[in-house]
């Protein structure tokens, strides 16, 4: 029998509530780096499963997609206990991060649908936790709301899926399709379900942000692969990435605008896993780990600014390049990175995601990739090049936060580098490398040259709140109110409901034989 | 004579049931209870009958009496009606004590 | 040890009586506690002592099944027993703090309702079924009246109004199955009805159906549950809540399976009609608990709710249905009412805005209500997730998918109500004084708490128990046999 990762890091989150205060930040690094060796060296035989109420549950399985992306999650919550070393912070942030991590986590290995549903709605309500624990009240409702939406559509899909198919398998049948995939399209925040992510990661704490940011989307992603592993959706995919490109560039705020390009990457990989050919969802697969790393870094940047600069809004921000140049550089890193640049590592996944998709698809990614490009050379174009102002003094970074900057730069560069040498050469062929290349500089080009035109074919509006669903609550509350009215404290009325009810069931009966 | 019987039994019952919606004093309603109730018991009575039969105590040469569980349940039947009846009695009291009525559709403090 | 049974039926009416001699310096609450305990002291005997599968019967007086008067426990009943005991313990134990007047009443009261669900739980006999369910009612209308402020009077005569119709039904039904089979033991007329007329059996079972649902508070007859929970005092409402619209379920299903068996109920597709009604209950009970402003109408309108879930899960008559339907019973008794012991201690005025600030003034406590409406809500980590995952995954494979829908939708209908609150309770207000609470009212609610955590952990070593009592539910041979042998 072998332990789940997740479950282990489950169980030193709980080792935080007892752990003396000043220990805490290293014995959260120490268990993060734990984690991290145990997924590097994953069993590959070897289960962990156990009857629970009558159901079989497989809380681990081995693959080596599994595995891949729980290094990318696990080296990530180490990078993020690195960033926060030098914050003080609660015993229960500390626990409550951990556990969102160790749900995370064991979302990735498990190969039931119950377990899935539990992990998929520990997820969720970790985050709630945590907003609760950090005073975000206001923000807990639309959060809250859309997971749990999410999670109503996945449970009946679950439901569904055991009543056709009378096993707790992963994969949906057909007739589940629908409530999936709403299911999983609001877990990844695609856009019209987008507005949870809106209200949660540009406007909570930058360290939380930090966090949020890695894992709640990405666990969507991957779980398309679990939840439907049959299903064509590369169109979509091609679709999404655009779109969400459309809508980032008339973003200031650097977290709403990451957030924008977070939900253009998932186009990505909904494109890849959807496309079901095996090195396509590899490279999609990949894409989700080197999204993490690459988008936590960004968000790290955005959380260094906002720390330092006292505002998140980029054209505010002038000349931070001058300032601090290794947040200068690691920005350019995680930008060529997320625009599939060479060598890194957001070129080699796209490269490989790319391989086999058909020509529509793979046309609608390359033009993101432009769009990628122009919207991250206006962000280094305002916040780090533009000097307006005279010079300042240098802004001084603590240790800790150097520390994970350097690190994740160097992971970008590494994974884009290594893989693509010992596992694929394939991607350092001429064409690919053209094609990525091409696309980068044509967006660079295009920022230099026409931006201002670019600005204004962006989607005008963006909505910023829902409201479908305020629509809906008000309907909601009228029925409700109607219903009241029914309740009028009349005895008698209640006593003729009383006697009309038992007229009714035996009407009901003698109807029915 | 049976179905006279079934039809006063069913009389009763809808009297008492159409009493409690229409009536509005709550002593009133209270008599319609006991009615309701009266129409069960008349049942219950009409049930231990058997034509000929004695009272249910065994003496010799008598082979037929009348049923004695339903007469048992009647009887207890009547207690806790009688006990609900004082109850609600009691309450209504109160309840005039403290709403300076005894209009049942006054009774509407608690509702939606 | 059979006649355990009958100290198990009897001892809270013994410790009633006891209470009001007021003999020596008697204190009600610790007397009335101890008595409970003693009560689950006996219960923990008899099941250690009860085998495998087995079914106890004890003919009061010797006198056999068709004339004599059956007490029998099966799996069920004990079940049903453990939770009614529990939590009668638990509100005791709250109510020890309230300042509730004249306590020796009040406790003998309790108890006596106690007693009163206990003999519905064990007896074998429909006539004493239905004494014993006018001995529990009789018992909570002086319990809701209990304040004597006019809110409690009004609260208490519609529960009285309704709840004695109730009773003329079930009555009626009882009657009507002496008159066709000649015997009041369920068993035993259980023959003689199957071959009865249809049209009798119809009536029959609509009278059931219709009585016991005022009692439990299904959908066209729930009103007078809100008002009179609203009126009656916290710990009654978490008492009457918690175990006796439980035990009211309880014994409609145990009459219907026993005297019919689900083989001519479903026949007349009661299943589909009693599902129904829960699919209403659950969303009018959501519906009207959204935007409440008393605390505990809230709560009462979301345990309408919760009812219907339990009715659906024994409606769709298969195994993984029926034992979610037992889980949730227990988890919606237990998580009820430990609610309805937060409305007791963190409003006075029951006004649901003046929960604002209470993390500032007391953090347990808001803590404790995040994780009851949790659970309530049906989210993992706690147990009111598992009983709804069973009961959903039994409507989905009976084929009730639109019932299964709705239980997992009305998760999301009771956060709406929820979620403010715990919004409000995390705001903060102008008064910051510290609440605190005594000692054991925190222990109750703490308790709680942590069974609702610990019973999602250890379900793997719960759901044996409950799936012998859906058993018992389902096939009740056993039951049947053992109280033929009697004679």
């Amino acid at each position: 029998m072998v332990l789940s990762g997740g479950i282990i890091l489950y169980i030193c989150a709980l080792g935080t509530l007892v752990i003396p205060r000043r220990y805490l930040r290293q014995y959260c690094l120490l268990s993060t780096a734990f984690i991290f060796v145990i997924h590097w060296f994953l069993p590959q035989q070897g289960q962990f499963s156990f009857e629970f109420v009558g159901f079989d549950l497989e809380l681990y399985v081995y693959h080596p997609l599994r595995q891949l992306v729980s290094l990318a999650f696990s080296f990530y919550a180490l990078m993020f206990f690195t960033y926060v070393f030098g914050e003080q912070q609660s015993r229960w942030f500390y626990c409550l991060s951990m556990m969102h991590i160790a749900a995370s986590l064991s979302l990735l290995f498990v190969n039931d649908s119950l377990s899935f549903f539990i992990f998929w709605e520990l997820i969720a309500v970790s985050v709630v936790l945590l907003l609760l624990e950090q005073g975000y009240y206001s923000l807990i409702p639309t959060y809250f709301y859309y997971q749990m939406i999410s999670a109503v559509l996945l449970f009946i899909s679950v439901g569904i899926t055991y009543s056709v198919s009378n096993s707790l398998q992963l994969a949906a049948v057909p007739a589940a399709y629908p409530f999936v995939i709403v299911a999983v399209c609001i877990k990844m925040a695609i856009l019209p379900f987008h507005v949870w992510m809106l209200e949660t990661y540009p406007k909570v704490h930058p360290t939380l942000a930090v966090l949020l940011s890695a894992y709640g989307t990405k666990v969507g992603a991957f779980s398309l692969w679990l939840l439907l592993p049959n299903l064509q959706l590369e169109i979509f995919g091609g679709i999404v990435a655009v779109v969400a490109i459309l809508y980032a560039f008339k973003q200031h705020s650097i977290r709403r605008f990451l957030s924008f390009h977070i939900i253009s990457q998932i186009g990505y990989m909904i494109a890849g896993i959807g496309s079901l050919s095996t090195t396509s969802v590899t490279g999609a697969v990949l894409h989700i780990a080197n999204h993490i790393i690459y988008k936590g870094l960004l968000f790290m940047i955005a959380g260094i600014l906002l720390t330092k600069f006292g505002t998140d809004n980029m054209l505010e921000i002038r000349g931070a390049g001058r300032r601090s140049p290794l947040l200068f550089v690691s920005t350019i890193v995680a930008a060529a990175s997320i625009a599939g640049m060479p060598p890194f590592n957001g070129y080699f996944s796209k490269t490989l995601l790319t391989q086999d998709l058909s020509l529509i698809t793979y046309s609608l990614l390359t033009m993101a990739t432009v769009g990628t490009a122009i919207s991250f050379s206006k962000f280094i174009h305002y916040t780090f090049l533009s000097q307006e102002e005279p010079l300042q003094t240098n802004v001084n970074l603590p240790i800790t936060w150097q520390i994970t900057l350097i690190a994740l730069s160097f992971a970008c560069l590494i994974l884009g580098i290594g893989p693509a040498l010992f596992w694929q050469p394939t991607v350092w062929e001429l064409k690919p490398l053209l094609a990525s290349g091409i696309a980068v500089l044509t967006g660079i080009t295009l920022f230099k040259w026409k931006f201002a035109a670019i600005h204004h074919i962006a989607v005008l509006t963006t909505p910023e709140t829902a409201f479908v669903s305020k629509k809906i609550a008000l309907i909601y509350e009228e029925v409700v109110i109607r219903l009241r009215g029914f309740h009028t404290g009349n005895i008698q009325d209640y006593l003729l409901w009383f006697f009309a009810s038992f007229a009714l069931i035996w009407i009901c009966i003698v109807l029915w034989i | 004579m049976d179905l006279v019987i079934y039809l006063t039994v069913a009389g009763l019952f809808f009297l008492g049931a159409y009493g409690l919606m229409t009536q509005r004093n709550l002593i009133k309603l209270i008599i319609c209870l006991n009615v309701m109730e009266a129409a069960l018991l008349l049942f219950l009575v009409r049930l231990s009958h058997r034509t000929g039969g004695t009272f249910p105590i065994i003496q010799s040469g008598v082979w037929l009496y009348t049923d004695p569980v339903s007469q048992a349940l009647s009887l207890t039947a009547i207690v806790i009606g009688a006990s609900t009846t004082a109850l609600l009695l009691a309450l209504s009291v109160l309840v005039y004590r403290a709403y300076g009525t005894l209009d049942v559709r006054e009774l509407r403090r608690l509702r939606g | 040890m059979s006649e355990l049974l009958v100290f198990i039926l009897i001892y809270p009416l013994l410790f009633a009586v006891a209470v009001q001699t007021r003999v020596g310096k008697i204190r009600p609450y610790e007397f009335g506690i101890s008595g409970i305990i003693t009560g689950i002291l006996a219960l923990i005997l008899l099941s250690i002592t009860h085998g495998q599968g087995d079914v106890i019967a004890y003919p009061m007086g010797g006198w056999g099944y068709l004339k004599g008067i059956v007490i029998a426990v099966d799996h069920l009943s004990l079940l049903m027993a453990g939770l009614i005991q529990c939590i009668g313990l638990l509100t005791l134990l709250f109510s020890s703090k309230q300042s509730i007047e004249k306590p020796h009443i009040y406790v003998s009261l309790v108890l006596l309702c106690i007693m009163g669900l206990n003999g519905i739980v064990l007896t074998a006999d429909l006539f004493n079924l239905f004494v014993f369910l006018e001995l529990a009612s009789l018992v909570s209308y002086a319990l809701v009246a209990y304040t004597k402020e006019a809110e409690g009077l009004e609260g208490a005569f519609k529960y009285v109004l309704m709840s004695f119709g109730g009773s003329m039904l079930i009555l009626w039904a009882t009657a009507l199955v002496y008159a066709i089979s000649g015997s009041l033991n369920i068993v035993g007329a259980a023959e003689a009805l199957r071959q009865a007329p249809h049209f009798l059996q119809i009536t029959i079972v609509a009278m059931y159906v219709s009585g016991f649902s005022v009692k439990v508070g299904l959908f066209p007859v729930h009103a007078w549950k809100a008002d009179a929970y609203t009126a009656a005092r916290a710990p009654v409402g978490a008492l009457l809540s918690g175990a006796s619209s439980k035990v009211a379920i309880y014994a409609l299903f145990r009459v219907l399976s026993l005297l019919f068996g689900w083989s001519i109920l479903s026949g007349m597709n009661l299943g589909v009609v009693l599902a129904t009604l829960g699919l209403v209950s659950i969303l009018i009970g959501h519906m009207l608990a959204f935007g409440q402003s008393k605390l505990k109408r809230l709560l009462t309108y979301s345990s309408i709710a919760h009812i219907g879930y339990i009715l659906i899960g024994l409606s769709v008559f298969n195994l993984l249905g029926t034992v979610g339907a037992l889980f949730h019973m227990v988890n919606h008794g237990l998580l009820k009412a430990g609610l309805f012991y937060f409305a007791a201690v963190a409003t006075e005025d029951d006004e649901i805005l003046s929960l604002k600030g209470l993390f500032r003034r007391s953090p347990s406590l808001a803590i404790c209500f995040v994780v009851m409406a949790l659970g309530m809500a049906g989210v993992p980590p706690l147990n009111g997730f598992l009983s709804k995952w069973l009961i959903v995954m039994g409507a989905m494979e009976a084929g009730f998918y639109l019932h299964a829908a709705v239980i997992v939708i009305a998760g999301l209908m009771a956060l709406l109500y929820y979620v403010p609150l715990v919004q409000l309770m995390f705001t903060p207000s102008d008064e910051t004084q510290a609440l605190v609470l005594e000692r054991s009212q925190m222990g109750v609610i703490q308790t709680v708490v942590a069974i609702s955590v610990v019973l999602f952990f250890v379900a793997n070593w719960v759901f044996p128990v409950l799936q012998e009592a859906a058993s018992n539910l389902m096939y009740p041979d056993s039951y049947i046999d053992t109280i033929f042998n009697l004679n």
